[in-house]
């Protein structure tokens, strides 16, 4: 199971979530296991039956005057079960709350981290569990070129040397922008939304058989990349098969499931001569009139039948002797 | 047909781009799929990019998964071409 270490919870969110430790303490060997949070609450009155120890804890108003009214020995007490506990990640005290001194105590004598943030509880709660989504966010990595072409993002899968690469510089060329060549990043996010990103590593590099390794960023300008897009369309090129049937009418598209999202999927067959990318091109403006509301294929359909309809009430002979 | 092999990594500059060229020749030679799996990520060993992303150095162990006709003689080649630190001195 993913953990992530309350000291990269610090470093990467501190400015998000407005973070500052109130203790000075080692943040390494503390860890988050999941995405779900806990507000002290109940916990404090000694009821801990069901207290989820291993989730990040948040302090808010509320919890700090409920310990005021406690008596020493008894929120003495308290506190020391809870943050004695070695799977406590840590504590974040909301709405910059006063720190009762005992609970500082307690987080000392048990080495657990202590933030404080002025953001008030009910808003820090909907923002950290947005960044834990992220984190914890199922992962997978793709062999194939992520593009954003007209604002839809698409992804290009293929047999290696099948022709992404190139298919993606010609994408290029035309002023589309390339999010991921040869190895595309994924997460789930919620909302059923498959995020694409690049690797650190390859950046926008390509490498483009016959010429070797080239710089996308470098030759064509920041406008022609981008770091994530959101996938929302998969084209599939494939060797052309004179036995297999390809679609040709588009009336029901194929998926493609990514996770547990499926995406509407066209294979495409290359040959010599066809270019692949005005036709994945197409594909996005196709796709973006699909989400306006306008599905060209049913409408064809519905012309041509509408026609037929006409004609035939108009020559009710016609049908007739075709009937019989 | 799928073979499994895992191929540890002898020379001193590790996966490098040179070295990564070579791997991605041989591996073009053959028509199996040659597929890399190192902790979460996996690799298709015919693309250039794809191997450097891995940025595995001395000491790594990779595992090779062929799966074709040819899967046998490909990792065959494989393991070669790592026990001949990809055609380097040291």
């Amino acid at each position: 199971m993913k953990k992530i270490s309350v000291e990269s919870l610090f470093q990467q969110a501190k400015e998000r979530l407005h973070l500052t430790p109130l203790l000075e303490m080692e943040m390494k060997d503390r860890f988050i296991t999941g995405v779900d949070i806990n507000r002290m609450g109940m916990g404090l009155t000694g009821y801990l039956k069901w207290f989820p120890f291993h989730r990040l804890q948040i302090v808010g108003k509320t919890e700090v005057h409920y310990l005021e009214t406690l008596k020493p020995a008894q929120r003495h007490k308290v506190l020391q079960i809870i943050f004695s506990n070695k799977n406590l990640p840590c504590v974040v005290v909301t709405h910059k709350m006063k720190t009762p001194a005992d609970l500082l105590a307690a987080a000392k004598k048990y080495k657990v981290p202590v933030f404080i943030t002025p953001t008030p509880t009910t808003k820090f709660i909907s923002e950290i569990s947005v960044y834990l989504e992220e984190e914890f966010a199922p992962e997978s990595t793709q062999h194939g070129t992520l593009m954003d072409i007209y604002g839809v993002g698409i992804l290009i899968l293929g047999q290696s040397g099948i022709g992404k690469s190139e298919c993606a510089l010609d994408l290029v060329e035309r002023g589309h922008r390339l999010v991921a060549d040869d190895l595309v990043y994924m997460k789930r996010l919620a909302n059923r939304i498959v995020m694409g990103s690049r690797s650190e590593i390859i950046k926008h590099h390509m490498e483009i058989r016959g010429l070797g390794i080239i710089n996308i960023e470098n030759l064509f300008g920041v406008g022609a990349i981008r770091d994530k897009k959101r996938i929302e369309l998969v084209v599939r090129l494939e060797e052309w098969n004179d036995k297999k049937e390809y679609d040709r009418l588009g009336l029901a598209p194929a998926t493609y499931k990514i996770f547990d999202v499926e995406l509407p999927a066209f294979v495409i067959p290359v040959r010599p001569g066809r270019n692949l990318a005005v036709i994945i091109e197409v594909a996005a403006m196709n796709h973006r009139s699909m989400k306006m509301g306008y599905f060209t294929a049913q409408e064809f359909a519905d012309r041509v039948g509408r026609i037929m309809a006409e004609e035939s009430s108009r020559h009710p002979a016609h049908r007739a002797k075709g009937h019989s | 047909m799928k073979v499994t092999e895992k191929l540890l990594i002898v020379n001193k500059l590790g996966l490098h781009l040179r070295a990564a060229a070579e791997l991605v020749k041989v591996a073009n030679k053959f028509k199996s799929q040659v597929m890399i799996h190192h902790g979460v990520q996996n690799v298709n060993a015919k693309s250039l990019m794809g191997l450097m992303t891995l940025a595995a150095a001395k000491g790594t162990e990779l595992e090779f998964e062929c799966d074709g006709a040819d899967a046998k003689e490909a990792v065959a080649a494989l393991k070669q071409l790592f026990e001949n630190r990809f055609g380097e001195k040291e």
